[in-house]
């Protein structure tokens, strides 16, 4: 069980979130959703360290994440991608997954000598794997900075799921991608669901949103305006409201 | 046949004070603190072995393990600050080592002579102990531990620091730890770099590790090129053989050094050994697109951007 609450934050007079409460159960997708400049990227740089709440508290299974530093709630179990791309683009797309599971090292020698133990063993076909869920094996041997943009999005989602995560925080993965690969996508958020990851969602495409989240948070200013199942979002008066303004007629 | 040995010695000696801002610049910190661990080294060294008999390996590492230990201390604060405000706080330290043993007394009667650092008269009459197989059997251990780096997940979390310190942090690497730690380790290899270079001169002086010693350290690197530890070697040697190419030309010659250290700067942009790396990259690159049409490279972004 993941939980949020009443985390806050201002950048000076800016109030970029207020008193969020969230909790995403294992298996669950929650949506987060909200014009621009609604705190949704705040919220995940808070949960994930990034940033320093000014209050509130995060949990994960009831363990303290709240304002630790970023490697330290990595290692607890939350992974994220960004809104803009942040891969170690002169890597290999193999090291790229690789450098992600060295926190989960267990043996000091694995840090120094890799090819030497036995646990390297488990990581590479744990790499194999993730290469091949994400159809990065071609590309394997390439570094990052050559990809495709579309490749670029999946190698973020596999780096961190090679942490093995409770929770993963996806910001926006959908920008950018073709019809296909969207498909592809929604495939395998659920796919990742099923597993009984946490899923926290941010995104615009509203079409994929309604289709896989299991609930949904409105934000708008920061405030929480907002949360149900796509249904109730839908037909929610104050979600319409804020994302086409007041004088909006429904043709 | 003497004057190679003393080019291939010095060399040698280069080589070890360029990998040490090599190791600061992994991280993506560009340091000109390592010319003060260098004299630290050399100091420290000349007195545990002249002074107090000390063999040559031993005070060695002594000067190493004190240098990567004044390096933590000034490390960790140094990470609070960023780029030219580190760089000129690294200066800052490199001088205050220069005026602290430009003033440090400290001689005792040895035989029938007073020996020891004598302020800015400097320590004369060090025991001389090492020559090319001693910088050479110490630079072989410190290239060991550098192509163990490289190819450890060690390593990896360095170049990932190096690229983006945000996403390094995300995967769960300490930054903080990895920073301080190569910053130790540039550190350590200046102290034994400096130990060796009093071993082998004779004569120390503390002006001698100045700014212009700090200004050549980086143009080893920035010469040679900053991503892969080689880059450095191969600056250090092109630097060290350059001045002896033109000696024909007398006074001009570090005019001549000058221009050709610009020539080489626009020529390899990424320096020597990355340029030559990156532009059999892009010819394979571009075998792979003529090929199979799938690649594009279009929207490449260069490798290299230099120092952040
Ligand atoms: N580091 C920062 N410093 C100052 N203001 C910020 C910072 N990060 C975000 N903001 C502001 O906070 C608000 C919320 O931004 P953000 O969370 O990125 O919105 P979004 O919902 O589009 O992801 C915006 O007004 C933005 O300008
Ligand atoms: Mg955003």
């Amino acid at each position: 069980m993941f939980e949020v609450t009443g985390l806050s934050k201002s950048f000076g007079g800016l109030k970029a979130l207020e008193n969020l409460d969230i909790s995403v159960k294992s298996g669950e997708v929650m949506g987060l959703i909200g014009p621009n400049g609604s705190g949704k990227t705040t919220t995940i740089n808070l949960i994930t360290g990034l940033l320093k709440a000014d209050s509130g508290k995060v949990q994960l299974d009831g363990k303290d994440l709240t304002n630790k530093a970023a490697d330290i709630i990595a290692k607890l179990g939350t992974a994220r991608t960004f809104q803009n791309l942040r891969i170690f683009s002169r890597q290999t797309v193999r090291d790229n997954i690789r450098v992600a599971q060295t926190t989960l090292c267990k043996s000091v020698f694995s840090k120094f000598v890799p090819f030497l133990t036995d646990e390297e063993r488990a990581f590479r076909s744990e790499t194999d794997a993730l290469l091949n869920e994400f159809e990065l094996s071609h590309v394997s041997h390439k570094r990052a900075e050559s990809l495709s943009y579309g490749e670029k999005k999946r190698l973020e989602m596999a780096r961190a799921l090679a942490l093995k995560p409770k929770i993963l925080l996806l910001d926006e993965p959908a920008a950018g991608m073709n019809p296909l690969e969207l498909d592809w996508l929604a495939e395998t958020i659920v796919g990742l669901k099923k597993s009984g990851l946490a899923i926290i969602l941010v995104e615009h495409h509203m079409k994929l949103v309604m289709k896989i989240c299991d609930r949904i948070t409105v934000l708008n200013f920061g405030n929480k305006i907002a949360e149900g199942n796509p249904k109730e979002i839908t037909n929610n008066k104050d979600v319409i409201t804020a994302y086409l303004g007041k004088d909006h007629t429904i043709a | 046949m003497a004057y190679y040995t003393a080019l291939f010695e010095i060399s040698g000696l280069n080589i070890l004070l360029a990998l040490s801002v090599f190791a600061t610049l992994m991280v993506g910190q560009f340091s000109l603190a390592q010319v003060g661990f260098w004299s630290i080294g050399a100091f420290v060294t000349a007195i545990l072995t002249t002074m107090h008999g000390m063999p040559l390996y031993s005070a060695l590492i002594i000067s190493s393990i004190l240098c990567g230990f004044i390096g933590l201390l000034l490390g960790y604060p140094c990470l609070k600050i960023k780029g030219i405000y580190l760089t000129l706080a690294t200066v800052a330290f490199a001088e205050v080592v220069r005026v602290f043993f430009n003033n440090l007394n400290y001689q005792i009667e040895l035989g029938d002579r007073m020996i020891g650092p004598a302020g800015a008269l400097g320590f004369r009459g060090v025991k001389v102990i090492a020559a090319w197989p001693e910088i050479y059997l110490v630079l072989f251990v410190i290239v060991l531990l550098f192509i163990l780096l490289a190819s450890s997940r060690l390593g990896m979390s360095i170049n990932a620091v190096r690229e983006d310190e945000t996403a390094a942090a995300a995967v769960g690497i300490n930054v903080t730890k990895i920073k301080v730690s190569m910053f130790m380790f540039g550190a350590a290899i200046a102290g034994a770099g400096g130990g060796l270079y009093a071993s082998y001169s004779s004569y120390v002086l503390a002006e001698n590790f100045s700014f212009h010693m700090a200004l050549v350290s980086i143009f080893y690197v920035a010469v040679g090129g900053m991503y892969t530890f080689s880059g450095p070697i191969v600056g250090a040697v092109v630097l060290t053989l350059l001045p002896e190419v033109f000696r024909f030309a007398a006074d001009y010659r570090m005019i001549l050094y000058g221009v050709v250290v610009i020539i080489v700067v626009i020529v390899f942009p990424r320096g020597i050994v990355d340029e030559i790396r990156y532009r059999i990259e892009q010819r394979s690159l571009r075998h792979d697109t003529f090929s199979d049409n799938k690649t594009h490279n279009k929207n490449k972004k260069l490798p290299d951007e230099g120092i952040k």
